[in-house]
């Protein structure tokens, strides 16, 4: 045991990975291991100041003299060049060597380690954590801050000991879906996105990740703190917001043309019924006066179904969102089209992905879609000359995206007409044959953050599809409805073989 | 070209083109009541099979017929070398004349197309109406480029 003593002092005095010596009460140094020998050169005899500090004199102040004074430990940091001109950071302590409490100290031991790397970390990663260009913060599991960026103080007002919901977002209660508390629950990362509060009051939107940053017990225990990281995404929001306004705006302004050639149309039937009339009248043909009679109410019909549907297309602005299930909408339009398409000779069928999620949506507008679609498809058929037509509505989910698909095997369209399908009013079909169903369609699509995507080759058939993304389906609103929220989220698919 | 009747005698045959029936059946009356004969067609199929089996001396034909673009069926017609310059007038309430131009030399430039013959803006008033046909028998009809 004795022998262990020695070899431990001899050894572990010359290879511990810290610089070693003693001093007396000169300064002068008395004893030092192999590294202090590395860094300083020959210490034999010279004074710690001499050797380390290049002095004539003792420091001030003297962490050595006031060791030897009170006999109490002392540990300080600072910066040290070595023989060769190294400059190194080193955290420093300096103990005295007493035989017993009480006794003069005659000896001290001064030990440094080498904490450059350490420090230069320390510093890179405060400068990564405070001048990142994104939003940082670290959390408890009360989901209190222990420390934010100064991206986050800046634009939260955040401080230390903040609840997150209270700083970001300005509310007394933990967000819905809150990826923090996720994140400390299952350990893993966790994502969302909100729409935080700035300090003036603005609106800040924001994608979040909660990334667990140590655990209690090894891997088992619990998160003890999270790292909350935020992308700042307003301004893309804010463009894609600009974008879909435009898209509205050019929506309108194909509308109000479409309208123009719709109502000129009716215009030249109800010119054409009165010049029919009068020429029957001059010529004393009662079969023509009739005829032109017949064409000026039917006419007048039109014009009159046109007002009513343009009405309820300005109207339609305000989806009233609930969530919906996607199949329970398309079994509602195969139920109803069942009998239209069997008259007509055409096969409806359905290719519906099953387990869909339910979607905040406009359950009525998206009845209305597909609806028009899907008699459109009919009418497709119709005007084909090919037997044993078909038409299939689909539902599936497309890279995050939900997507309803009508296809036909009908007269399908060529370039011209595929170009114009939106901005034209069709009157031979649509709402009351004043074309505005396919309009109609894409509004409500757009107004569901969607687009509407159609593929035709003429005389094969066509195949319009109406991608929504999820992530941008409008919100549900507040409060949630408590159940379901429609009719159609409910339908069981256990009918036939369908219409 | 002239209108009612023709130099030999014959009335000058129209072919009105239009899906809606009520302004085929209303051309139909002031075409007629001005001497001319007329037919007319909803689809695109109807007026290649009327084109090749009546003869007319010109098509009315509208440009944005359902289904069936009218600038299709004017290509096919002018593709044609039995119609290629067979007279025809476009008609539609779609676009005015000058917008007709652009597309004109836009759609049918491209395919090498040569131009229709005139345009009308729906609604057409009767005078604007005739004036274009007889303006056909002293070069271009009015609207016309």
């Amino acid at each position: 045991m004795r022998r262990l003593q020695e070899l431990l002092q001899e050894h572990f005095f010359d290879q511990a990975p810290i610089m070693t010596a003693v001093l007396d009460r000169d300064y002068r140094i008395v004893e030092a291991n192999g590294r202090f020998r590395q860094a300083f050169g020959e210490w034999a005899g010279k004074s710690c100041f001499a050797l380390c500090r290049g002095r004539d004199a003792p420091c001030e102040p003297c962490m050595a003299r006031k060791v030897f004074e009170d006999g109490r430990v002392r540990v300080h940091d600072e910066g040290l060049t070595d023989q060769k001109g190294g400059r190194s950071h080193y955290i420093i302590r300096v103990a005295p060597l007493s035989p017993s409490p009480g006794e003069t100290t005659e000896f001290i031991i001064w030990m440094a380690s080498d904490v450059k790397e350490a420090t230069n970390l320390v510093r890179e990663n405060w400068l990564l954590f405070e001048k990142a260009p994104c939003y940082l913060a670290v959390l408890d599991p009360t989901l209190r801050i222990v420390r934010a960026n100064q991206r986050v103080r800046e634009t939260f007002g955040a401080h230390k000991g903040q609840f997150c919901f209270e700083a970001y977002r300005h509310k007394d209660v933990p967000c819905e879906e809150c990826p923090a508390r996720r994140a400390f629950e299952t350990g893993e990362p966790c994502t969302a996105e909100y729409a935080g509060v700035t300090r003036e009051g603005k609106q800040a939107d924001y994608i979040m990740t909660a990334s667990p940053m140590s655990r209690e017990e090894g891997q088992t225990g619990a998160v003890n703190y999270l790292i909350m990281m935020a992308t700042d995404v307003t301004q893309v929001r804010h463009l894609e917001k600009e974008v879909l306004d435009a898209e509205r705006l050019s929506a309108v302004g194909q509308t109000v043309a479409g309208l123009a050639h719709g109502i000129k149309n009716i215009l030249m039937g109800m010119e054409g019924g009165v010049y029919v009339m009068q020429s029957g009248l001059k010529k004393g043909e009662p079969p023509k006066v009739e005829r032109g009679m017949a064409m000026l109410s039917r006419n007048v019909e039109k014009i009159s179904t046109l007002a009513k549907n343009l009405l309820s297309f300005s109207k339609g602005t305000v989806p009233e969102v609930s969530l919906v299930d996607p199949n329970g909408v398309a079994w509602e339009i195969l139920e109803l089209y069942g009998d239209m398409a069997k008259g007509a000779g055409v096969q409806l069928s359905r290719d519906l992905e099953e387990g869909l999620d339910q979607a905040p949506m406009d359950h009525g507008g998206i009845h209305a879609c597909l609806a028009n679609l899907v008699s459109n498809a009919i009418d497709a058929c119709q005007m084909s000359d090919k037997p044993g037509r078909h038409v299939t509505v689909r539902t599936r989910e497309d890279g995050g995206a939900l997507c309803f698909e009508v296809s036909d095997d009908g007269c399908g369209m060529d370039y011209d007409v595929k170009s114009k399908l939106f901005t034209t009013f069709f009157t031979t079909k649509g709402v009351g044959g004043t074309g505005l169903g396919l309009l109609m369609t894409r509004k409500i699509v757009q107004e569901h953050g969607g687009r509407i995507e159609v593929e035709s080759l003429k005389g094969e058939g066509t195949t319009f599809r109406i991608l929504l993304p999820r992530d941008r389906l409008p919100k549900l609103p507040d409060p949630p409805p408590q159940e379901g929220g429609d009719a159609g989220s409910d339908r069981e698919p256990e009918r036939g073989d369908g219409p | 070209m002239c209108a009612e009747p023709s130099p030999g005698n014959r009335p000058v045959k129209v072919l009105v083109v239009d899906d809606e029936e009520d302004i085929v059946e209303y051309l139909r009356t002031v075409l007629e009541d001005n001497g001319f004969e007329v037919e007319g067609a909803l689809r695109a199929d109807e007026a290649l099979a009327k084109i090749s089996g009546w003869r007319p001396d010109l098509v009315l034909l509208d440009i944005l017929m359902p289904r069936h673009s009218g600038l299709s069926l004017y290509e096919e017609i002018r593709r044609d070398p039995a119609t290629s310059s067979l007279p025809i007038l476009i008609v539609s309430g779609y676009a005015r004349p000058e917008e007709f131009q652009k597309m004109e030399s836009g759609l049918l430039g491209e395919a090498g197309v040569p131009a229709p013959d005139g345009y009308l803006e729906k609604p057409i008033s009767v005078p604007v109406l005739l004036d274009a046909i007889r303006g056909l028998g002293r070069g271009k009809p009015g609207g016309g480029p």
